[in-house]
């Protein structure tokens, strides 16, 4: 019965991830990973289904920097929010609730024109505190969280995860996973003490995170 | 399916009517039909089966609607008549089936009973009326049975502590189904048992105290928990409260010292936890694997004196136990996997803490395999504690010598021979005595390749459990140890006495080494208690120094000191050694590129060597060159710097434009 769950499961990832390509953009030579998804994974049925049920969460944001996840309805960004930021094949795109901001991703970046789904990673960048709403999934999917190399940055799809969850492809070894909320770092690092950062195990539904995986060394390996 | 309830609604409610109307002159004929329910639920800690279960009325338990018991997965079902709109479920006995779920050798009896506040349903078409069982409904249960609150306001308060939804009916949620009820019933579970008390009721009553008085404030979700605002201190504090003979005031500075190992496993373990239904079984051994080395830690911090407590070896020697644990249930079956093959990984992994299990788990599952063909040859509990032992003491080189000497039935009547008299006054008397003629029958069948005889097994025992002048000594020092461990619950102790008990530990571990190798006589009586006295001296001048690092580090020189108790005692050389092995501790915990826990035990290690097998005398003491030797380097990882990229716009604020840097 068990093997037969999982057999169900597994043909599904393999259907949803056979088209995937790991893109990634350059920043100070790490690169920003997304999930192993197609990049069609913003098209207009993405998010449009949720956008009409009343399962939403109010997020509170302050000043800063943040990485979070959901089904965000770009149409209804809070003016205190500055813009928000996804990855997706390997280039940042973009949207404002302010012309001249969208002008101005349009002129630098890519202005997103589709709500965005709860497995990406959204950066918002807010002016001063307000409210993100966020809908949630009817019947979130878990995903199979193995990363590849280097950092990436991911959404949660919907669901609570730990950092247990998270793997690592084979040769590599997890450095890292990092949270980021009002400019605020929460660190986890398995093999590391990091006192000079707050440090987490869970990763609640609406948390975005970055994920450092590095190549272990030929001495951990022998 | 609604479609189908629908259709055969109507159906109903047409036979009702049709029938109303043929029976119109019948209305004498109708009985009043008494609903029969079928009162259903789970039970569970782990799921607990074999448990009877009582529907009892819910303003007088004596009044028994119906009695079951559950099935192997923790479920029961009983037909009730004129069941009322609220009872209550009691439960009595009952195995529990862990956290693997699975009916095997791990299970343990249910240490109290639970119970439940069930309202009826009504709603539902099957006249089932659900009612769980677990700590977190006996909790509620308790609340309310104490006149505390009343139902729904003990319900919110329990919901409120936990981090669950309010209005959760817990008696409604299935715990053999629902994530985060599961880990909840885990976790009290786990609470009563993280607490040193012999009486899990009492420890109970004291987290339903602490939950009441709004001092735990947890959140339980399908992840794991987080349990760092929870104090334990305080829990232990109320349960000493509640019964005071039970729980001593060390336990609890114990308890406020280890606090963050302790939570830290304690949220490892709950992590692991999963409900039956889904749970695969590499997922059981991951559980087994975190709980089984939780309970090991408590041993040893209940077998450890507040001032021994390290938290580095504590830290060390869990994760050393998990690899061992897990090496054992990976092979071997977990379903034949109990409480007595963790205490004999527990042993082992314990007397080789200087090495990696990761290195000898091969090993270590050879001894475990062996220790079972050995011991299926015997019923003896004392001849099986010995055989536990002889491995424990045996190099895990030479493990096939123990294996060709002790599964021999020539041998193993000649254990049950010795054996068969009282050791000691009392079990812990029995305990060393037995660890020391395990000790040297260990060295006796190294020696001999594993070619013994019935006549080494009673020459070992004269020298050990048989040696009158020995037996007295040890008898001594548990003696003056029960005294001061029986003041210890009521009383805060003395320097003094606190010394005592250390110096005690000290020269027993002594004379255990001494043991191997030679016979203990009036002379060694007298040099014991010489060490025991400087020792406890010595010890009770750095408690009143109030320098606690010190205290340490004599405390941990003190097992890289050992004396040679044929000789009498030289107080002046043991002054000098302690001095200097006090100064090689300090150096070896202030080095950060070391591993102190290893660095010590290998230094123990190599005195070990030079006493046992080289057969060196006098007072051991080592080099520079051999210190540097056993120094065990860590290996830090490379420090990284992480930019976290982010696009730039102009119009952001110039705070927003560099990116954020962490350095790990």
């Amino acid at each position: 019965m068990k093997f037969t769950k999982v057999t169900t499961v597994s043909l599904l990832f393999s259907s949803l991830f056979v088209v995937s390509a790991v893109s990634s953009i350059l920043n100070d030579n790490l690169a920003v990973m997304l999930d192993y998804r197609n990049d069609n994974s913003t098209n207009d049925n993405s998010t449009n289904d949720n956008s009409t049920n009343d399962n939403s969460t109010m997020l509170d944001l302050s000043r800063g920097r943040s990485v979070v996840s959901g089904n965000i309805n770009i149409s209804t960004l809070p003016e205190e929010v500055h813009s928000v930021w996804i990855v997706d094949g390997g280039n940042w795109k973009g949207y404002s609730p302010n012309q001249d901001v969208r002008d101005e991703i349009s002129e630098k970046y890519t202005l997103l024109n589709n709500n965005i789904p709860a497995y990406k990673a959204t950066i918002v960048f807010t002016l001063a505190d307000t409210q993100l709403g966020i809908m949630e999934d009817e019947d979130p999917t878990d995903v199979t969280r193995i990363y590849a190399n280097n950092l990436s940055l991911h959404g949660t799809n919907g669901v609570d995860i730990s950092t247990d969850d998270i793997k690592c492809q084979d040769s590599h070894h997890l450095t890292a996973a990092i949270k980021l909320m009002n400019d605020e770092l929460s660190v986890y690092a398995p093999d590391r003490d990091v006192d000079n950062y707050s440090n987490f195990t869970d990763i609640y539904n609406t948390d975005g995170y970055f994920v450092l995986c590095q190549e272990n060394n030929q001495e951990e390996e022998e | 399916m609604k479609k189908f309830i629908s259709i055969i609604t109507i159906f109903m409610i047409s036979m009702f009517f049709s029938s109303c109307g043929s029976s119109s002159n019948s209305s004498a004929e109708v009985e009043e039909v008494t609903p029969l329910y079928q009162a259903v639920g789970s039970v569970v800690d782990g799921p607990i089966y074999n448990a009877k279960v009582d529907i009892v009325d819910i303003n007088d338990s004596s009044k028994i609607y119906a009695s079951t018991t559950t099935d192997e997965n923790g479920r029961y079902s009983v037909p009730i008549e004129n069941l009322p709109l609220v009872y209550r479920v009691l439960v009595y006995d009952g195995q529990d089936s862990g956290v693997d779920g699975e009916i095997n050798s791990n299970d343990e009896a249910q240490p109290f009973t639970m119970s439940a506040i069930v309202h009826r349903d009504d709603s539902n078409e099957s006249n089932d009326s659900v009612g769980h069982v677990s700590p977190a409904t006996t909790m509620v249960d308790s609340i309310v049975e104490d006149g505390a609150l009343p139902f729904e306001e003990a319900t919110e308060v329990v919901n409120d502590s936990f981090g669950l939804e309010s209005g959760t009916d817990l008696s409604k949620e299935d715990p053999l189904k629902n994530d985060v009820v599961n880990k909840l019933n885990n976790l009290i579970a786990l609470l009563t048992k993280a607490i040193p008390s012999t009486n899990r009721t009492v420890v109970f009553k004291s987290v339903v105290t602490t939950v009441l008085k709004k001092k735990i404030k947890i959140k339980v979700t399908n992840t794991g928990i987080d349990i760092k605002d929870l104090n334990l201190t305080d829990i232990a504090t109320t349960a000493r409260g509640l019964s005071h003979d039970d729980i001593s005031l060390e336990d609890i500075e114990k308890l406020g010292k280890i606090e963050i190992v302790l939570k830290t496993k304690i949220t490892k373990t709950i992590k692991t936890v999963r409900v039956v239904s889904t749970i695969t079984p590499e997922q059981q051994k991951e559980a087994v694997v975190a709980k089984s080395a939780l309970e090991e830690l408590l041993k040893e911090i209940q077998n450890k004196e507040v001032d021994e407590l390290n938290i580095d070896e504590l830290t060390h020697l869990v994760d050393n136990l998990e690899v061992g644990i897990r090496a054992v249930l990976d092979g071997t079956d977990l379903n034949t996997s109990g409480p007595d093959d963790i205490d004999f990984i527990g042993l082992m992994v314990r007397e080789n803490l200087a090495k990696d299990p990761l290195n000898y788990k091969v090993n270590l599952v050879k001894a475990m395999k062996d220790y079972k063909v050995v011991t299926k040859k015997t019923t003896n509990l004392k001849v099986k504690k010995v055989i536990k032992l002889v491995y424990k003491n045996s190099s895990l080189d030479n493990l096939d010598n123990v294996l060709k000497s002790l599964n021999n039935d020539n041998i193993l009547d000649e254990l049950l021979r010795t054996l068969s008299g009282d050791i000691g006054e009392n079990n812990e008397t029995e305990d060393i005595l037995s660890d020391m003629f395990a000790s040297r029958l260990a060295k006796n069948i190294d020696d001999n390749n594993g070619s013994i005889e019935p006549k080494n097994i009673t020459e070992n025992a004269n020298e050990t459990i048989l040696n009158p002048i020995l037996v007295e000594t040890v008898e001594t020092r548990v003696e003056m140890k029960t005294k001061i461990k029986v003041k210890a619950k009521n009383t805060k102790l003395t320097y003094k006495e606190k010394s005592q008990v250390i110096a005690g530990k000290k020269v027993i571990s002594d004379m255990k080494v001494n043991i191997k190798i030679r016979t203990f006589t009036e002379v060694s009586k007298q040099t014991t208690d010489d060490l025991f006295d400087d020792v406890s001296n010595s010890l009770e001048s750095s408690y009143e120094d109030d320098n606690m690092d010190t205290l340490l580090d004599q405390i941990k020189a003190l097992e890289l000191l050992i004396a040679d108790l044929s000789q009498p005692f030289n107080a002046v050389e043991y002054k000098e050694a302690t001095t200097t092995t006090i100064r090689i501790v300090e150096t070896i915990r202030l080095d950060t590129t070391i591993d102190p826990v290893v660095t010590i035990e290998n230094i123990k290690t190599l005195i070990q060597t030079k006493i046992i097998i080289q057969g060196e005398t006098g007072l051991i003491t080592i080099s520079e060159d051999e210190v540097k030797e056993s120094e065990e380097k860590l290996v830090l990882p490379e420090p990284v710097s992480i930019t976290l990229p982010q696009p730039i716009l102009d119009s952001m604020p110039e705070e927003f434009k560099t990116p954020i840097e962490l350095n790990i």
